[in-house]
Parts: structure tokens; sequence; C-alpha cells
């Protein structure tokens, strides 16, 4: 038979049901007859001659049952009628229906949400050809642990020329130069780059060219190369765009190229640069030639620039690791000066992107996995005590002649239905949460903005749903095709369960709650991490503080500048409402710009290699008063110091600690130190500070010193007396009367600041949070279900223990015994497993350890809580029985 | 006429329907007929089976089957070997065959 015939006569046996039974039934007949005439032809009677046809023939029905099932479609035939038959069943019983399909639905739902996120954000597609080959170079410090993201630029050319394991390596720096087209002047993100970049993530201009060698020497004409986006926006993508000029800072720049369309680079959590911000990570509106600038930059100290190279084909990231190693080494013999304790590291871009993200996601990964097999447990125990009610339904099925097999088709048909009529909810929750997710979620968590449900998370959650449905449906209905059909329909109406689906009940409910502990610790540990980091004591009190982030033209002099500032402060400080206001050049958690330098107490002369490193920071006027930041010892600038050559700095306590170990701080004041930029003029220490969380709040304080001067790229810090909201549009008032000269970048409340800086944990902790109550909600039904279930079933046993005195409360406590030892032995086995998974959490948490040893007796007091309370019911009504309606009760 | 009848081994049914059908195609009576008459009725299919098989047969591809005119001038379902089912009888026969070699030298050696 051909394919299309088979084909065509599959269809017909489908949907033409009818005419084919009754062709069977014709060809039956017509057999019938003409062995009755073969019958009659060797002497039998008329009617004798049917009858033994008849009985040659068979069980006619059963016959014809036979051959419908070998038309093929048997079965296909069946599982529409077992699709109708458990729809109809799941209408029967709303109720039992809503619980499980809206169980499902969370399940997938939630797991449809982790998916898409984790989709969206781990296996996101960098944009690079290759992008598995891009590396960073690092640089290791040995002594002070603190691994440094930027070389220098000598770093940089040695390191091209000498190294084998990258086809190409690029320096860049972020800058943002003030664009001034003419009628307004903007600020652009930039990067400053050396024109291997291009080859390095293997980009090609969509018009003109990108830069070559000869641009970035130090007598070449300056160019610039434009990102597709801004050439749409402001040069309407026009061709004509080649040999423009663009004024940025006092230079003007020919107009190159225009680089490929949506090109993202730096992604992620980029590197902080070296000249005062963040590499701003995304598109950035141009590139400039990253030039050879004589002087300082030669320096091979001066390490202000993130390097990106390539991998050759066959090289792995642990032979550039072994190679950097070994250049390193000989650097640092070459030049103990700078180069001693150092060495160089590769470490991965998509590593470098995702890195921190990773971890939390796969926390979650893990949780949302427990809630799904919560959700299965729940389900299988409601069908198992379901399948106890049915039992006659199955004996009588089983009685009538079904299979096994047919009776585990229908269940797990039933199953399948409300699995994936709960995956179809799901998947709609999972959209609405994706989508808060997407609004709501961290800014800091790479392409978070980019997630959403597509085909593949719709396919993932159709796939989970038949998972499900295998899971929760399976061993129920081999356990329900098993039943004895005798006994069953001997042993009359009062069906009771028998031991071993008791035992195997029992048995998913401690195994529900032990994964509910699990989750409800995690939950718990970074809530109460996160409780603790509010709590810190960072050194500053950012409530009340606005945070004012500007720039001034450059003016012709340093004075110049400071006398600026010193204007600005003098008109925010007068302000009403202003209790005190200040500048600094980077402030605390922003990650921008502070410099780092080894310092040297007069009179104890050390070498290099044991000085102290101490962290720089310009401030200008009261920003310890605006920040509230406490002076330990001796007294703040004075504002005349600005214009005085005095040298005086105020240090906090951890670089009085490390510079003057075992002193008082009282006797420090007054003595000098030098740092390593410039070490011929000494600097007075004439204050102590407390010490500031300044990178992450995670981090402990750095040492740290405070220089005198009102620096460009400044911030200002703003005290109010009342509310940090409530002043923002004076300030920018006031700011904008300074004119053009000076441009206002952002201006917020200080808390906004700390809060952004842990909105990720924020977002892990209220995930996993709410999805540890909610797990909580499902077991408790699940609990409540199994219990009231079997104290329906043992309504007769309770009658007769009522009967023969035992009390109210024995009864009672009969069936909390129960329930507390079901979660005893859920706990513990939970307890084991939190300990045991420990280590996965113990990177998200903060001064606190997985196993704190309250946390986990109070999430243990939460669980019984809850099982007693959602037993309690159910062992009320059992103690209410009443023994002579109960043994009348069939 | 033989009076001691054989049951059909498992599956040899397919086999003696497919060897029928190799000659002629027949109704499913002819067919229960003809098993019978060759056999001088020791074999007795149990003829409400023959149709479970057939249909069986069917759906396999090794038979065909049309409406078409019995004898007496009834509408009758004529079944005939398809290619497939040619081969399968040869595979069949060869099956056939061995097994009764190797019952043959069981029972001979005992």
């Amino acid at each position: 038979m051909s394919i299309w015939r088979e084909f065509r006569a599959r269809l017909r046996s489908l949907f033409r049901k009818e005419e084919l039974d009754a062709e069977m039934e014709e060809e039956m007949r017509l057999h019938i007859e003409l062995r009755t005439r073969e019958n009659i032809k060797s002497g039998m009677l008329p009617e004798e001659a049917r009858y033994a046809a008849l009985r040659r023939f068979g069980p006619g029905e059963s016959i014809k049952e036979r051959c419908r099932d070998q038309r093929g479609v048997g079965m296909i035939e069946n599982l529409v009628r077992d699709l109708c038959h458990a729809a109809r069943m799941l209408r029967k019983n709303p109720g039992f229906s809503a619980i499980a399909i809206l169980t499902v639905a969370f399940g997938i739902g939630a797991n449809s949400v982790v998916f898409s996120v984790v989709k969206g954000v781990l296996f996101r597609p960098l944009g690079f050809e290759e992008a598995e080959k891009l590396i960073w170079v690092r640089i290791a410090n040995r002594e002070t642990k603190i691994p440094e993201q930027r070389l220098s630029r000598t770093d940089f050319m040695d390191l091209a020329a000498e190294t084998k394991s990258f086809d190409s390596l690029a320096a860049l720096n972020a800058t943002s130069p003030i664009w001034d087209s003419g009628d307004r002047a903007e600020r652009l993100a930039a990067l400053s780059v050396t024109p291997s970049l291009a080859e390095v993530l293997r980009i090609r201009p969509v018009l003109g060219r990108l830069f070559v060698p000869a641009d970035a020497t130090t007598s070449a004409e300056r160019v610039i190369v434009i990102s597709h986006e801004l050439w749409q926006a402001r040069f309407s993508g026009s061709p004509a765009v080649l040999g423009q000029s663009m004024r940025l800072r006092e230079h003007l720049y020919t107009v190159i190229g225009v680089l490929p369309a949506g090109l993202e680079f730096p992604l992620g959590r980029a590197p902080s640069s070296g000249n005062g911000s963040v590499v701003k990570t995304g598109i950035q509106d141009v590139w400039l030639p990253l030039s050879a600038d004589p002087g300082t930059e030669r320096a091979r100290g001066a390490r202000m620039f993130p390097v990106i190279g390539r991998l050759k084909s066959g090289v792995s990231l642990d032979m550039a690791k072994a190679e950097l190693a070994t250049l390193a080494k000989r650097w640092e013999e070459e030049f103990p000066e700078t180069n001693r304790g150092l060495s160089f590291e590769p470490f991965g871009f998509r590593e470098d992107v995702l890195g921190r993200t990773r971890a939390g996601l796969y926390v979650l990964a893990v949780a949302v996995g427990a809630v799904l097999l919560i959700c299965c447990v729940n389900l299988a125990n409601l069908l198992l005590a379901r399948g106890v009610a049915r039992e006659r339904e199955f004996a009588v099925r089983l009685a009538l002649g079904a299979g096994r097999g047919r009776i585990v088709q229908a269940l797990m048909m039933e199953s399948l239905l409300l699995s994936l009529v709960g995956g179809a909810l799901g998947l709609a929750l999972a959209a609405v949460a994706v989508n808060v997710i997407r609004i709501q979620g961290p800014a800091d968590v790479p392409f978070l903005r980019e997630v959403k449900v597509d085909g593949l998370v719709a396919g993932f959650s159709a796939a989970l749903s038949v998972l499900t449905a295998l899971l929760f449906g399976f061993f129920p209905s081999l356990w329900q095709s098993n039943t004895e059909a005798g006994n069953a329909l001997r042993s009359g109406t009062r069906l009771t369960a028998g031991n071993h689906i008791r035992a195997w009940q029992r048995g998913l409910l401690a195994g529900q709650i032990a994964v509910v502990f699990v989750l409800l610790t995690a939950a718990g540990l970074l809530l109460e991490s996160f409780r603790r980091l509010m709590n810190l004591d960072v050194g500053y009190n950012a409530e009340s503080v606005v945070a004012i982030d500007l720039n001034v033209w450059p003016l012709p002099s340093n004075d110049d500048n400071a006398r600026l500032y010193q204007a600005m402060h003098k008109e925010v400080a007068a302000l009403p409402g202003v209790k005190a206001a200040g500048v600094i050049s980077s402030l605390p958690l922003t990650g921008k710009w502070t410099f780092n330098e080894k310092a040297q107490v007069l009179g104890h002369p050390l070498p290099e290699s044991e000085r102290p490193s101490l962290a720089g920071t310009f401030i200008a006027f009261d920003y310890f008063q605006a920040m509230g930041i406490p002076l330990i010892e001796g007294r703040y600038f004075r504002d005349e110091e600005i214009w005085s050559r005095d040298q005086v700095i105020i240090i906090n306590e951890s670089a009085a600690a490390a510079l003057f170990p075992g002193e008082k701080t009282s006797a420090i004041l007054g003595k000098r130190f030098a740092v390593g930029s410039n070490p011929e003029r000494s600097l007075e220490v004439i204050g102590v500070v407390k010490d500031t969380r300044d990178v992450r709040l995670e981090e402990r304080p750095q040492a740290r010193m405070y220089w005198l001067w009102p620096s460009g790229g400044a911030q200002f810090v703003v005290r109010t007396a009342s509310h940090a909201h409530a002043m923002i549009p004076l300030l920018r008032d006031v700011i904008k009367g300074f004119g053009p000269r000076v441009i206002l970048y952002d201006i917020k409340p200080m808390t906004d600041i700390v809060s952004g800086t842990v909105a990720e944990r924020r977002f892990l902790t209220m995930m996993l949070v709410a999805y540890a109550a909610v797990t909580l909600g499902i077991a408790s039904v699940g609990i409540f279900g199994v219990v009231a279930y079997q104290v329906a079933q043992r309504t007769h046993e309770f009658g007769i223990r009522l009967a023969l005195g035992a009390t109210f409360a024995g009864v009672l406590h009969l069936v909390l015994a129960q329930a507390v030892r079901i979660t005893t032995v859920g706990v513990a086995i939970g307890l084991f497993l939190s300990l045991g998974s420990a280590r996965l959490l113990s990177s998200q948490l903060f001064d606190l350890s997985p196993s704190d040893p309250l946390l986990l007796g109070l999430m243990g007091m939460l669980v019984f809580c809850a099982a007693l309370s959602a037993s309690f019911l159910p062992a009320l009504r059992a103690a209410k029985t009443e023994p002579n309606v109960a043994l009348r009760y069939d | 006429m033989n009076t001691q009848k054989t049951e059909l081994l498992q599956g040899t049914l397919d086999m003696l329907i497919l060897k029928v059908l190799k000659r002629e195609s027949m109704h499913g009576f002819g067919i229960a007929q003809t098993i019978g008459q060759l056999s001088d009725d020791v074999l007795s299919v149990g003829e409400g089976s023959l149709y479970p098989a057939l249909y069986r047969l069917q759906d396999q591809g090794w038979i065909d089957s049309e409406w078409g005119q019995s004898e007496n001038n009834r509408r009758a379902k004529y079944y005939k070997l398809t290619k497939a089912g040619r081969r399968q009888l040869e595979v069949e026969n060869e099956g056939w065959n061995r097994l009764c070699l190797a019952i043959r030298q069981v029972m001979q050696s005992a």
C-alpha cells in the first residue's frame, strides 16, 4: 500500500467509522450465511445450521472489537474517548480540578519565568563573532589581592609585542566628551580605542572606514567614528556625514566612518576606566582614536586602560594564562619598581558580563525546580487520595474487561489534561510576571530589559507540562490499575486506603515538607542577609542627601575652575533647607574613579612592597558634614586652604591603622607622610574620619585619604533639612542658573544610589521569598488535603474509638501527632539537604552563615506551624465525629 | 473426515492466510473454507478470529481488499496479496521451515 493510500485509509477509519463498521458487519453476515448454506448442504435443518454457523464463528461483538483495534486507529480513538472522559471527570470535581490546575499553573509559571530570564540573560548571544575567544587582560596584585582591571599603555604595548596567544589586542578608555553642535552642548558616551579594537571585535563599518594605526599618531588629523544610532538620529542617516566635523572639547574632529547598528560594547558590567567615569556599557555614541600620548601616559605604572584581546584559534584560556604568567614574571624582574607582585591574567569576556549574575540565577533555577517538584508531589498525593475514592470505578472497569494498560492510559489522560490546562495558565502568568520583571527588575543585571516569553519558552512550558503529568500521574495510575477487582467490589462502599498507600502519602508529604524547608531556609537566609546589609553602618548617612553629578567646561586655569565650584557651593549652601553642601570627585558606591597611591610615613622608610596603599579622593567644602561622615579626631578642611599651598590631608580610620599601626588617633595628628607619585612633598594629617563603604556595600572599607581640591568632573552632595526629593527642583534651577558652562548630568537622592547597588540582591531575595511563600502555601494545601482525606476514610474508626470512650482531646491528639511525626521527618531531611547545599547559597549571603542555627530553628518552627494549622481543621472534624452517625456511616 | 483437530500455532494463521491468498483473491469465508479443505479439516480456523487477522494483515499492508461479486451474486469483500505480502510470505515460509527442522531434530534426538 502506498503511503498516500495508507494515509487515506487511516483518515477514513478515523472519520468514517460508521461506514467501516457497516462494511465489517456485512462481511461477517455473508460469512455466516455462506456457512449456514454449507451446513444445510451437509444435511442440517435450517435453524440448526444457522446456530452451528454462529457457534463456529465465535463471539461476534468481541471479534468486531478486535477487528476495530486492528484498524490502526483504535489507539487514537481510545485517546480521544479518554480525553473526553477526563474532561468530564475534571468538570465533575471542580474543587479538585481548580486546586490541581492552579498548582500546575504556579509550578510551570514559576519555571517559565526563570527559564525566560536564564535564557535571555545567560544564553543571550553577545553579538560578536566567536565571542568566547574575547578575553580581558587583568592585573592581579599578589599582595593586595585587589584585581586591577586596567593596564598602562606601556604594559599594553609590551604585551602586544610579545604575546603569542592573542591574534590581536586592544586598549580602550571611556570618556564622556561634550559635543558642541552649535546650538547646544551635550555629553556623549565615547570610547577612546586603539585601531586594533575593530579587529579584536571583528566588526566592519557600515559607512566609511574605521581607524588605522596612522590615525593614532599624535601628528594625525583628528578623526572620529560615530555609532549607527547617532548617525540615524542626528545626521538622518545621510552618507554625507563623512567628512563633516564635530567639535568635541576644544577640538574639531572629522567623521570618517559609521559603526554597525546595535553594536554594544562593552557589555554588562564593564571595567571602570581611568578618567573619572565608569565605562558606559552598551551602545557608545562615538569612538575616538586612543592616541599615543607622550608624557605621563608612557609610565609603566600609570595603569588606566582596560585591555581586551582575541585568542588565536587553538589557544585555550589556560594556555593564555600560562603565557601571561611567564611574561609577567619576566617584567617583574625587569621592572621591580612598577611591577612587583603583579601578574597578568586573562578573564573571559562572557564571564565578565555574566559572572556575578550567574550564581544568583542558578540559585533561582534550583529554587523553581524545587517548586515544581512540590507541585508534582502535591498533585500525586491528591490523585492518590482521589484514586482511593474511585477504587470502585476501576474495579468495575477491570471486571468488565478493561486491560490494565487502558486504565493507566485513561488516568494518564486526566493528568495530562490537568497539566496542559495548568501549563497554559502558567504560561500566561509567566508572561505577566516577565513583563513586571522587565520593567521593575534591577538595572544592573545585563540584558534583563530584553527578556521575553517567546516560542522557545512556550515550548519549554509545554514540555514541562507533559513531564509534570508523567511525574505526578504515572505512579498513582499504576497503583490504581493494580486494584483487585474482586476485593474492591466485595468490600462494599466503605473503602479504606491500604497501608501501603498511606505509607506512600506520608512519604510524599515528608518529602514535600523537606523541600519547603530548604526553600524557606534559603529565602530566610537571603532576607536576613539583605536586612543586615541595609542596617549596616556604612560610615555615612544617605538619608536626606541629594547627589548632583555635573561637569564644567574646562576653564583656562585650575584656580578658575575652583572659583566656579566655590561660587556654586556658595549659592547652594545658602538655599533655605540646605544644611551642608560639599564636593567630591567620586561619590561612594558609584564606582567612579579613585586613584591608589603607596604611602610612606616620614621617618619610617619602608621598602616599596611593604608600603600601605591608600585610595585617594578629592573633596572640597563641607563634604563630610553633608554626607554625615563623623570626624574621629582633629578637624575638617578650611575653605581658604584651597588657595594656600599647604599640604594638608584627612585620612580614614583604616588608613590611620595602616600608616601608623598601634598609635592612638590623637597622636597621629600633625604627622606627615608622602605618596608615591610625589615623594618630595609630605602631607600633614589634620583629621581622621570614620571608615566608609565606598566600593560595594558588601566590601570592607578601604584605607582612604581625602585631598582638598574641587576638581573637574565632580559631584555635589547636599544635605537637606527635610526630604531629598523635595529639594531637587530647586537645586536643579540653581545649577542651571550657572548657564551652559555647567553641564548637569544627573540629580537624585543618595538613597537611590545606595538602593541601586543592592537592586540585584533585592531582586533575587524577593523572587526567592515569593517562591518560598507560595510553596509553603501549596504544601499546606497538600497537607490539608491528605489529612482531611485520611480523616474521612477513618470516620468509622474514630466513631468506634469515641464510642469506646476515647476523648475529644484524645482523637485530636491522634490526628495531630501523626502530622507532627511526618513534619519532623520532613524537617530533618530538609535540614540535611539545607546543610548539604549551603555552598550554593553562600556566595549570595552577607555576614551570615548558611547554617545559622537561629534561622534554621525559626524556619523549622514556621514549617511546624504551617503543618499543624493545615491539619487542625481535619483533626477537629475527626474529634467531633458523632459515634452514632459514624457507625451507621456506610 | 478427520475428527481430531489441531490448534493452530500462534502466528501461523497469518502465514496460512497469505499462502492461500497467493493463488487467488478470496473473501473471508473462502479463506476459512480453503484452509479447512487443504488440511483435510485438521486445521480448524476459529472462523471469527480470521477477521481480526485479516484486518491486521491489511493494516500492515500485506493484503489489500476490494468489494466484488460473490459466486451467488452477493456483494463480498475480496482480499488479495500485495507485493509486500508476497515478500512477507517468503519470510514466514522460511522461518516456518527452520522451526519445523528444529522441532524435528529435537523430537528425533529424544
